[in-house]
């Protein structure tokens, strides 16, 4: 079973501190599906992950240009977006979490 | 009470340039180029500051040129290289974690092609070996490599580099901006530029520094003697010079100093909170930078918080830059970009004052974390 955590329409550092919300309350070898659009998770996903030793197992692009999602928040991202807010490709990212007590703060 | 520790930024005018250029506003206001009593006064008073900073860098007069700051003497150096060079190509090497005005300047020198990146590794080194192999590529004229690193501190293996560009034959520009007048001036370089705000001189007036061996041609009209064009701020000049004797007269005690504060930042800040990460080599540094990751926290909330305490720091995180990209420097490096805190130390910086700021921190830490959670609800 893969857990999503929607990250569209937010900045850095929120969907890097959602991801390790959502990695600290799974067990180890669980798989994490993150959604996100930030430009800077393009460098701090893979980096949190080395950090953790949790395993990026993929990346790839959600769709062309900007998703409805995001664009237009959909019931699964209900929050408003950021202001300043130029959202990048929208990315999913699959992590399969490392062995007990790596999961972050 | 209020702590400045954004060094790498700029610094305050020196008490000695500041006296300097008060003298030289009375003194040194005429056309140095001219024949009259006026003109000779301002003409001795520039051709001292070029010596004087010749006599700070261990170069010859003749090879130092003032320019209007760091940035343009980095354009300046890299462009009249390629100029130089145009006959081998267009191709530029730099490092990935150069200053911007290195990389914009790449670009321009390229044209329709891209300048190479050479990449570092975790700590933002050099790689030396993919360094020197993209600099042995046929069509390249230039390449560049920073003396120490101005984000993270991270000084570059400058021997080694220099030797791999002399031994394919492309010139080498240094960028010294965030090093000089807290590192003894670097050795191995073709072109040298600098940055007098950032050793305690003022706002614009920056230093090219061509080796008389290398060939690099003005990017920009020059005078009908081939100096650059326009009529130059001799007090500035006058005050940056002073102020470089002076960082040059204190580097040795001010270097140990910083160094050990700097050690003790290192050392402490990451015991303070969870998750708090020192970047960069432990050896190998410039004494005055340091540079943090705090985790799932946001950069801009963490300086703003520390600012409201009485402390200027900065961050390369990608909430703090106008472009909301973050640093291609952090991001070169394979670090985490947010929560970034860049801590760097001015010459008189002392341990009470880091005392301090070790004190304010888990409370700022603290808060721009909970800004954080409420932000991730």
């Amino acid at each position: 079973m893969t857990t999503t955590v929607e990250a569209r329409g937010v900045l850095c550092p929120v969907p890097i501190i959602r991801l390790a919300r959502a990695a600290a309350a799974l067990p180890p070898g669980s798989l994490i599906e993150l959604l996100t659009d930030d430009p800077a998770a393009e460098h701090d996903v893979p980096a949190w992950c080395r950090l953790r030793g949790h395993e990026l197992l993929d990346i790839s692009p959600l769709g062309a240009g900007i998703p409805k999602g995001a664009a237009d928040p959909a019931p699964a991202s209900p929050e408003p977006r950021a202001p300043n807010h130029h959202p990048g490709q929208a990315r999913r990212h699959l992590i399969r979490l490392a062995g007990p007590g790596s999961g972050g703060s | 009470m209020s702590r400045y520790f954004d060094a790498a930024s700029g610094l305050p005018l020196r008490a000695g340039a500041r006296a300097a250029l008060g003298v030289a506003l009375d003194r040194g206001w005429a056309d140095p180029t001219r024949l009259h009593r006026d003109g000779r006064i301002a003409r001795q008073m520039l051709d001292a500051a070029r010596a004087s900073v010749a006599d700070s860098l261990g170069v010859l007069p003749q090879e130092v040129t003032f320019t209007s700051s760091g940035t343009a003497a980095l354009h300046s150096g890299l462009l009249g290289l390629a100029r130089a060079g145009a006959t081998r190509g267009t191709g530029v090497v730099a490092s990935a974690v150069e200053h911007s005005a290195v990389l914009r300047a790449a670009d321009w020198a390229t044209g329709d092609g891209e300048p190479v990146a050479a990449p570092v590794d975790p700590h933002g080194r050099l790689e030396v070996d993919a360094f020197a192999a993209a600099v042995a590529a046929p069509g390249v004229a230039v390449a560049a490599v920073q003396h120490a690193n101005h984000e993270v501190g991270t000084i570059q293996p400058l021997g080694p580099a220099h030797a791999a560009a002399r031994a394919a034959g492309v010139p080498l520009l240094v960028d010294a901006c965030a090093s000089l007048g807290s590192l003894p001036p670097p050795q191995d370089w073709d072109v040298l530029a600098g940055s007098a705000h950032k050793w305690g001189g003022p706002a614009g007036v920056g230093i090219l520094v061509l080796r008389s061996s290398v060939r690099w041609r003005s990017p920009i009209p020059t005078d009908e003697a081939g100096r650059p064009a326009g009529f130059p701020d001799v007090p500035a000049l006058v005050a940056a010079a002073t102020a470089l004797e002076e960082a040059t007269a204190e580097l040795a005690a001010t270097t140990q100093a910083r160094a050990r504060l700097s050690a003790r930042l290192r050392q402490e800040l990451p015991r303070l909170a969870e998750d708090v990460v020192a970047l960069g080599p432990d050896e190998g540094r410039a004494p005055h930078i340091t540079c943090f990751t705090v985790l799932y926290a946001d950069g801009e909330v963490l300086v703003n918080d520390l600012d409201r305490a009485g402390f200027a720091v900065s961050s390369g995180s990608a909430c703090t830059a106008d472009t909301r990209r973050p640093s291609h420097v952090l991001a070169a490096m394979g670090a985490i970009t947010h929560g970034n805190l860049r801590v760097s130390l001015p010459p008189d910086a002392t341990d009470a004052d880091v005392d301090d700021f070790l004190a304010a921190l888990p409370g700022a830490i603290a808060a721009a974390r909970d800004a954080g959670d409420r932000a991730a609800r």
